[in-house]
Parts: C-alpha cells; sequence; structure tokens
C-alpha cells in the first residue's frame, strides 16, 4: 500500500450468481484528493462502493486495505459495515439511506452515534454524563445544520421533505459523523440544476474546510470534470480507464461507454 | 426560564419542556394523589354508576401500561413483532413464586430479580429471533410462547400442584422513608385497591420513566433507525444485531417485572392466567392509544381498562338501552362488539390513536386564536 493512499483497493470483484458486477477493480485513492468513480448504469460503481463499506463480501482474492488517521493499515474485507464505520469511513445511498419518520435533528444525531458511549441504562436513568454527552452532540450537530443551513426543518420528519432537502440532509448526516474518507454515491441523482450546483458548493466548501478525502459517484461529467481531482471509469465492471480528468476524457474506450461506438 | 417555546438545548432534552406541559404536569400529580381518596369514598353515584370499581381497574391499567409501554418499545419504536411478551408475563410470575413464595426472598428483591431474569432471558429469546422479520418473526416468538408454556404448567404442578400458586400480600421493609408504618409491626404490608395503587403508580412512573428517557437517548434513536432502515442503520456505526437484542432485553426485563407485580397484585396465579391472546390485548392498547410513543400506551391502557365499566354501566342502566333485550341477553358480546366498533371509529377518525385525538385538542389551544 502506497504511504500517500487513504484506501488501497486490489482485485475487487463481486459476484452474483454468474454476473460479476465487478470485475478485478484497483485503485490507490490518495489521503485529500477528490476522486470520482464514473461509468454508464449498471457499470458496477456503487456495488464497488457496498465493497469497500462491507455491505457485499468480495470474491476470494481481494484485498481492501484502509490507513486510518493513527497510520494503522486495516484490512476491510470481512468485516461488518458498523466496524468499518467506526474506522473512519462514511457514506452516502444513491437513493437515500436517511430514517424517514425521524426529524432531521434525530437523523444527525445518528451520525453521531459512534461518537457517544452512553448506553441503555445510562439513557433511561438520564446519568448526568448522558445529559452532557447528548448537548455536546448537539452542538456538534447544530454546526452542520448551519453550514448546510437546515435550521429552518429541525424538527420536521425527514421523509415529507423534498428530495434535494433529503440529499442535503444525508450529507449532513456523514459531515456529522466526522469521517476520514467520504464516500458519496450519487449526491446529486435527481436534483434539479440549481439544488446541484448548491451540492457541488457543498462538497467544495466540506473539502476545503476539513480536508477530507471524498470518493464520488457521479454521472454528470460537467460536474466531475470541475471538480475531481482523479477519476476511474467503470464499464460492465471492469476499469476502462484511470487518471485525472482531462487524462480519462480523451480514452476512446471510456467516450465509446458514454456515447456508444461509432 | 420556561416558556411555550424552548430557548436552549438543554431544555430540549427534558421531558417537560414548556411551561404548558409543566402545568399539565401538575394538574397530573393532582389527580393523580386525588384518584385514589376519591374512588374509596363511601359515595353512591346516581343510576348504580359503578364507584367501588374504578379503582381496581386504574390499577390493572397501571400495569397494563408497563407492558403496553415496554410492547410499543420493541414493536412501535423498533419494528420486532414480538408475541412473546404472554411468556415473560410468565417468567415473572415464576421468578415471584419460586423467590417470594416457596423462599420467602423480601417483596423488593423478588420484583428486581424478575426484571433481571426477563432482561437476561430477553436476550436469550432474541438470539434466534434476529434471524427473522416480519411475519416469520411472529411466528418464531410464539413457538417461545408455547416453550414458556411448558415450562410454567411443569414448573406450576411441580411445586403447588394442581391448586395453583397463593401469594402472600407482600410488605415494603419498615426503615424505608415515608412509610406510614403502624406501630408493633415490621413493615408496611401492601394490601387493598388503595395501597396497592400508590405502589403501582410508583413502579408505572418509574418504569416508563426510564423507557422514555431510553427511546430519546442514543440507544433510542438506534432503536428507531433500525425499524426504519437497517442497512443504513449499520452504515452509521450501529451494531444492529446487537441493538435487537438490548431493545428485546430492556422489553422483556420490564414485561416480567409487570408479571411478578400482578402476580402478587392478584394474589393467585393459575394454570390458564396466560393465553396467548392476552398479546393482542397488549397490541390493542398501543395501536389505539397511539403507535411508536410512551404517552399513547398509558392512554391505550387506561381506555382498554376504563371505556369498559363505562358502557357496561352504559348498557344496563340506561333508559332505552335496558330495555333492548339482546343487549342484556348477550351481556358480555354485547360489550365486546361496543369497544370493537369503539377501537375501529378511533383508528379510521384517528389513525395516529388517543395521542392524536390529543394533539388535535392541544393544538386547537395552542394555536388560539388563529385556529379554525
Amino acid at each position: 500500500m502506497n504511504p500517500d493512499s487513504i484506501l488501497s483497493i486490489q482485485d475487487v470483484s463481486v459476484t452474483f450468481g454468474g454476473i460479476r458486477a465487478a470485475a478485478g477493480v484497483s485503485a490507490e485513492i490518495e489521503r485529500g484528493e477528490l476522486f470520482a468513480l464514473i461509468g454508464p448504469n449498471g457499470a458496477g460503481k456503487t456495488t464497488l462502493v457496498n465493497a469497500i463499506t462491507g455491505v457485499y463480501e468480495p470474491d476470494p482474492g481481494a484485498s481492501i486495505r484502509y490507513r486510518d488517521r493513527d497510520g494503522k493499515v486495516r484490512d476491510l474485507v470481512g468485516r461488518k459495515p458498523h466496524h468499518i464505520v467506526r474506522l473512519g469511513l462514511s457514506r452516502t445511498f444513491q437513493n437515500l439511506g436517511l430514517f424517514p419518520q425521524l426529524s432531521t435533528l434525530d437523523n444527525l444525531l445518528l451520525g453521531r452515534y459512534t461518537h457517544q458511549r452512553s448506553g441503555v441504562l445510562s439513557g433511561g436513568f438520564r446519568t448526568r454524563r448522558a445529559i452532557a454527552e447528548e448537548l455536546e452532540q448537539r452542538e456538534a450537530v447544530e454546526q452542520v445544520i448551519e453550514l448546510l443551513k437546515l435550521s429552518e426543518y429541525r424538527w420536521e420528519p425527514v421523509g415529507g421533505l423534498p428530495y434535494g432537502l433529503q440529499k442535503r440532509i444525508e450529507l449532513g448526516r456523514v459531515l456529522a459523523m466526522e469521517p476520514d474518507l467520504l464516500l458519496l454515491d450519487e449526491p446529486m441523482a435527481g436534483m434539479s440544476a440549481d439544488a446541484r450546483l448548491d451540492i457541488v458548493r457543498f462538497i467544495f466548501e466540506i473539502r476545503e474546510a476539513l480536508g477530507l478525502t471524498i470518493l464520488m459517484i457521479e454521472h454528470d461529467m460537467a460536474v466531475v470534470m470541475s471538480i475531481a481531482d482523479r477519476v476511474m471509469a467503470l464499464n460492465f465492471g471492469q476499469p476502462i480507464g484511470l487518471g485525472t480528468p482531462e487524462e480519462v476524457q480523451a480514452i476512446p474506450a471510456v467516450v465509446e461507454a458514454y456515447l456508444g461506438a461509432e | 426560564m420556561a416558556t411555550r417555546y424552548t430557548t436552549d438545548y438543554r431544555q430540549d432534552l427534558r421531558l417537560l419542556r414548556t411551561r404548558p406541559q409543566q402545568v399539565l404536569a401538575l394538574v397530573l400529580v393532582i389527580v393523580a394523589i386525588a384518584v385514589p381518596f376519591i374512588f374509596t369514598m363511601d359515595y353512591r353515584p346516581p343510576m348504580n354508576f359503578p364507584w367501588a370499581s374504578w379503582l381496581t381497574n386504574i390499577n390493572f391499567a397501571l400495569f397494563a401500561a408497563i407492558v403496553a409501554a415496554a410492547f410499543n418499545l420493541l414493536l412501535g419504536y423498533t419494528h420486532q413483532i414480538s408475541v412473546a411478551h404472554a411468556a415473560f408475563l410468565m417468567l415473572g410470575t415464576i421468578v415471584a413464586a419460586w423467590m417470594g413464595v416457596i423462599h420467602g426472598v423480601p417483596f423488593l428483591l423478588v420484583l428486581v430479580a424478575a426484571t433481571i431474569s426477563g432482561a437476561i432471558v430477553g436476550a436469550i429469546v432474541a438470539l434466534p429471533a434476529l434471524r427473522f422479520r416480519g411475519l416469520y418473526l411472529l411466528v418464531a416468538t410464539l413457538g417461545v410462547h408455547f416453550i414458556f408454556l411448558f415450562v410454567y404448567r411443569v414448573f406450576l404442578v411441580h411445586y403447588f400442584g394442581f391448586a395453583g400458586i397463593r401469594f402472600e400480600r407482600p410488605t415494603l421493609p419498615g426503615w424505608l422513608p415515608f412509610l406510614p408504618v403502624e406501630e408493633g409491626e415490621a413493615g408496611f404490608m401492601i394490601a387493598g385497591t388503595f395501597r396497592w395503587y400508590w405502589f403501582l403508580l410508583l413502579m408505572a412512573v418509574l418504569s416508563i420513566g426510564f423507557m422514555s428517557n431510553l427511546v430519546r437517548s442514543r440507544e433510542g434513536r438506534a432503536f428507531r433507525a433500525i425499524a426504519e432502515h437497517d442497512v443504513s442503520a449499520s452504515l452509521i456505526g450501529i451494531n444492529v444485531t446487537k441493538t435487537k437484542l438490548l431493545a428485546f432485553s430492556v422489553s422483556s426485563a420490564f414485561v416480567s417485572l409487570s408479571g411478578a407485580l400482578s402476580s402478587y397484585y392478584l394474589g393467585a396465579r393459575g394454570e390458564d392466567s396466560f393465553n396467548f391472546g392476552l398479546v393482542l390485548n397488549f397490541a390493542i392498547m398501543i395501536i389505539v392509544g397511539g403507535y411508536a410513543t410512551m404517552r399513547g400506551a398509558v392512554f391505550g391502557a387506561f381506555f382498554f381498562y376504563l371505556a369498559p365499566l363505562l358502557f357496561r354501566w352504559g348498557t344496563v342502566n340506561t333508559p332505552i338501552l335496558r330495555d333492548i333485550d339482546v343487549l342484556q341477553r348477550y351481556e358480555s358480546e354485547t360489550h365486546l362488539a361496543i369497544f370493537g366498533i369503539l377501537i375501529i371509529l378511533i383508528l379510521v377518525l384517528r389513525p395516529a390513536g388517543l395521542v392524536g385525538v390529543w394533539d388535535s385538542i392541544k393544538n386547537y389551544f395552542a394555536r388560539w386564536p388563529y385556529t379554525t
């Protein structure tokens, strides 16, 4: 594993029955960069993210290693999602992973789950420490609320809010988790042009302010080309290009995958 | 500085956040204190209104409120359908009978033991149940119910024969503060509906208070997160298996406590005390009262035990109804049917249950004069 990289993926394949959703994908993601994953529908982008976060188990032979903030290298294959999250990787979902009946505040506070210690007894008896901890989390969450301009919706159940806003709340929840590596699965899918611009701006601000490493799946080529440091293109589960946006854009296989062969 | 609205984060964490809520709580406390005195007065209301049975039914509602709240914690908040709750009432009874009746362990210790065994057995039972969802979980927990029926029956016959268990009146130790212990007695005997009311009220307030705090804390939020989206819950760091286990465990602990309490209250427990239909009663309470709210469990329990008193009285004593032959001849079916109609009416008119009724009244006044 490269000393500068935060995540190293080697030969990751995921097979469902006879279908190889990802076939031998390898990549090194450097600390601090914005790495974009592009490719047509069904190219295996989300599958790859699911393999990294432990939702799917990759086929034998794969190696996914992650360097945590203390410089320790951890093998992620075979770990449960909640263990992986605790190492400092957080993700959003393509089709929303919010808890619709809970308020914006509760959804964001859930992002602080791993930062809290209190259990059933201290919560039920409301010990001094549990209250102090809860107040701390509230302060942290209020910062996210301010950053993403969510204050009007604090008490609203998120299920009833517009789609774009829900996407923003989900982004807020991963921010509240204070990850080192952020995996964004199509953070702008299905949004209006204005709302997309907002999200791009937020992603930019977050990066500047927190120095996060971001792995982003995105369809909007204009967005990818303007904000990504490096891009990997996938097609039918296979990597067809890796490099700076300009380089990848010039690869014939990528053009073909997006526009069809001439 | 409590007002109509909250002004700081600490205030948001309180159970009683605003001045109106505090006033309401005060009114509730006054009512709770007045209730036993009112219903033990020697008073004969007009038209044979059943005065003396109220306190008994209120006591039943207090037990039921604990169980309904625990059931709601599991079903309403965590979306785990379990019908094993009658089994945990049995467990509480077994613990109370074995420790309290056979070994003479003091009452309060028995209650603690019943709660702890409920928590432990609840976690064990949950282990296989964690593999299932929805209706499969329901059937698996039904299996637990059958196993407990077997255990309970063997226990009963082995230690008590076919006569059933007889519980002594429990005694609280004399050294506890605030107890009006009479001279020459070692402790304070809990006997009669009046004294039981106070003890049950305390137990209900403590249990439901604990659960209300819990659902607003870190683990409580995790319960609700799992209910709505378990993959997403695991991806924010929640150990879904462990959290489900906790929900089962806490819920079972309080049901077991209530089982022990109710056995002492009733004084006797036989073979047929715990049929399967019992669980459905609690389901009615939480749905009619208000799904996934702690208030709803309390509303539901009181509705379940107090509404029948009213319409039983109504059908027997009111001028026109008492002359309808069918109503009198099929008395208990009539009461069930009225209860059924009431349940359906509440659910159709206010899907959020009695809590929904309450909230619309509250909002009417909160927004007055801007209400239509």
